[in-house]
């Protein structure tokens, strides 16, 4: 027992098959179903992962109409490419960005890209599509499981392929659910505490959302 | 320039420096029998004020190293200043015919930093020296001391002081009357302990070298800001003298693995070490100090595992460089094998240097002139014996062949045999 205990204490972190793209090259979207789901946590948390932990070239794009994160990133104004961004921590952000801008930065950025919609519209629909790999934060709790069947009306088409799925809780009723309504990879949403401050222990379920 | 007037208290004993209107003389004051520093000006000299000055900045400084003043006078003609005699060696002298050990040359340049501290701490605003030559360090058995404030000025009248020093000892915007701050002293402590190397078994100790090349560059906001700062890098290596075989398990703390050229391996070698090491017992640990590598490891590496900031592969264990969005880690204790890939000067922090030299023609390999120094090895990779011969018959010094291997993340047999030999000859880990 007492070296159970001691094996379970000193557990370190695999990172089996973390490979995330060939070229490094990748963009990734996060929308959410409803408001308050905890969309820029997790992109901001999966940019500063890719930047810190993988050491990808991360660019991150706020893609709305008035910025939240400037108080936050907006320290060191840099110039790049004929855009205007911030660089914090090792990631560059592209705040309040509109849907061309957005489209010139993922056809033009060698690196990783973290889109993070504010709110999902048919106008941004065409960033979404761009996307590698969407994730659609979620709940099937009965007050917000309306939100997630209009999204998946609205998401109909292109942006229905390859979608991940973020629960917010680890709901086994839920997440069969979903796979058999929409046929989506589910996933649990990761606790972070601080997206700006990661720990090794937030690098496991967020390999496995990227990948 | 004899001065009238002072027979009557003082014997002149030897003249030291003589001018139409100024002398220096060492005398003997009758009463008591002691050598004492008279130092006259003529009152129409236009620097006569020089000696008041002098005398004002030694009074607010609190060291025993300098010399101290006695009395200052004045006639209707002269002023003079008599100051205590200090009896010793100087410096120079003093290395005309010693070589000195590391140990004796730290324990000067970190006296010297003692005084200078003391000046830059005065009373009243930093004192700037301007005149650090071995002629006026003077070495008084276990005590170092510091002689001539002719030309020092407060910090705060630099700007209006003319632009004097000794050409050679002298900071560069010393003599180019450029603004001057306390950095001009650090310049100058470092040309002492340059000399003194130069004068010691410790000629080719790259550590010491890179401490005067910081310390004496020629561009300012190059230079090491403060002599505090210098004196703490002086006081790091003497600890580093006095507890080299402290630690029974650890020889070496710090390993740099540094390529005479691009692709001859030294990433390989470095990690191939330190996964011996570990297969031995030794906690040893990659870093890379220039790229990502154990980064790219952890992507390619099947079975890896990472916990507090390493990377673990079977014996292979590299430290993970995070980024500034992730949790700091504590380093661990053991030997640290730095991978500088080929950058010289990073590899000079460190306890011991491998340098890693190919063999290909096409290869341009540098080599630094601190080769030749005991904590350096050699070792040939991807080469023939030839040119490894010819190699250490240019450099005079053993060169290590290291075997062909086919493998690409294991460790073939005859590698561990090298590796081991490496190791237990250089000295480098038990």
């Amino acid at each position: 027992m007492k070296n159970f205990a001691i094996k379970l204490f000193r557990r370190k972190t695999s990172i089996k098959n973390i490979k995330i793209e060939e070229n490094n090259k990748k963009t990734i979207g996060v929308i959410g179903a409803s408001p308050k789901m905890g969309v820029t946590h997790l992109s901001l948390s999966i940019a500063n992962f890719l930047c810190s932990a993988l050491k990808k070239k991360t660019l991150y794009i706020e893609l709305c109409d008035d910025s939240q994160l400037l108080v936050v990133v907006g320290d060191r104004q840099i110039n790049f490419d004929g855009h205007t961004g911030f660089l914090y921590k090792g990631v560059t952000y592209v705040l309040a960005c509109d849907v061309d801008e957005a489209i010139q930065l993922i056809d033009s950025w060698e690196g990783f890209i973290v889109v993070d919609f504010a709110s999902y519209s048919k106008t941004n629909s065409i960033v979404f599509q761009r996307c590698d790999t969407k994730l659609l934060i979620g709940s099937m709790t009965s007050w917000c499981s309306r939100n997630v069947y209009q999204i998946s009306n609205k998401l109909k088409g292109d942006c229905m392929k390859n979608i991940s799925y973020i629960n917010l809780k680890n709901d086994k009723a839920e997440t069969v659910l979903i796979k058999k309504e929409f046929k989506w990879n589910v996933f649990v949403r990761p606790i972070i505490d601080n997206p700006f401050r990661l720990k090794e222990s937030d690098f496991e379920p967020l390999i496995q959302i990227i990948k | 320039m004899i001065p009238d007037g002072i027979s009557d208290r003082y014997d002149i004993v030897q003249i030291l420096q003589e001018t139409a209107a100024t002398a220096v003389l060492l005398v003997n004051y009758k009463k008591i029998g002691a050598l004492r520093i008279l130092k006259a000006i003529h009152r129409a000299h236009p620097n006569a004020h020089s000696i008041l000055s002098e005398a004002h900045l030694l009074q607010g400084i609190k060291s025993s190293q300098i010399p101290t003043i006695i009395s200052v006078e004045d006639t209707d003609e002269m002023y003079y200043l008599v100051e205590e005699y200090v009896e010793g060696q100087s410096l120079r002298e003093y290395l005309l015919d010693t070589t000195i050990t590391k140990e004796t040359l730290l324990n000067i340049a970190i006296s010297l930093c003692n005084v200078i501290e003391a000046l830059h701490n005065a009373d009243g605003g930093p004192i700037l020296y301007r005149d650090m030559k071995p002629e006026h360090v003077i070495l008084q058995n276990d005590t170092v001391r510091l002689i001539d404030f002719g030309i020092a000025v407060r910090k705060s009248e630099a700007a209006k002081a003319r632009p004097l020093g000794t050409i050679n000892w002298a900071a560069p915007e010393q003599l180019k009357a450029g603004p001057l701050d306390e950095r001009c002293d650090v310049f100058g402590v470092g040309k002492i302990i340059e000399f003194m190397q130069k004068n010691s078994l410790e000629k080719d100790d790259y550590k010491l070298r890179k401490l005067v090349i910081q310390a004496t560059d020629e561009d300012i906001n190059n230079r090491i800001s403060s002599i505090t700062i210098l004196k703490n890098r002086l006081l790091e290596l003497q600890d580093k003298t006095i507890n080299k075989y402290e630690d029974k398990r650890y020889l070496c703390k710090k390993i740099a693995v540094v390529g005479a050229a691009h692709a001859v391996g030294a990433t390989r070698i470095a990690m191939n070490m330190c996964r011996l090491l570990n297969k031995k017992g030794t906690d040893a640990y990659y870093k890379d100090e220039k790229g990502d590598n154990v980064h790219s490891l952890m992507e390619n590496l099947d079975g890896a595992k990472i916990k507090d900031g390493i990377l673990y592969h079977d014996n292979f264990r590299g430290i993970l460089n995070y980024g500034e969005a992730v949790e700091t880690q504590k380093p661990p204790k053991g030997v640290y094998l730095i991978d500088c890939g080929v950058d010289m000067e990073a590899a000079l922090d460190c306890d011991k240097i491998i340098v890693i030299a190919g063999g290909a023609p096409w290869q341009k390999q540098c080599f630094p002139d601190w080769i030749g120094d005991k904590t350096v090895t050699i070792i040939g990779n991807m080469t023939g014996k030839l040119n490894m011969i010819k190699l250490a018959k240019s450099l005079k010094k053993k060169v290590y062949m290291y075997p062909h291997s086919t493998s690409i993340m294991g460790l073939s047999k005859e590698e561990e045999r090298i590796i081991q030999k490496i190791l237990q000859d250089e000295k480098l880990c038990y």
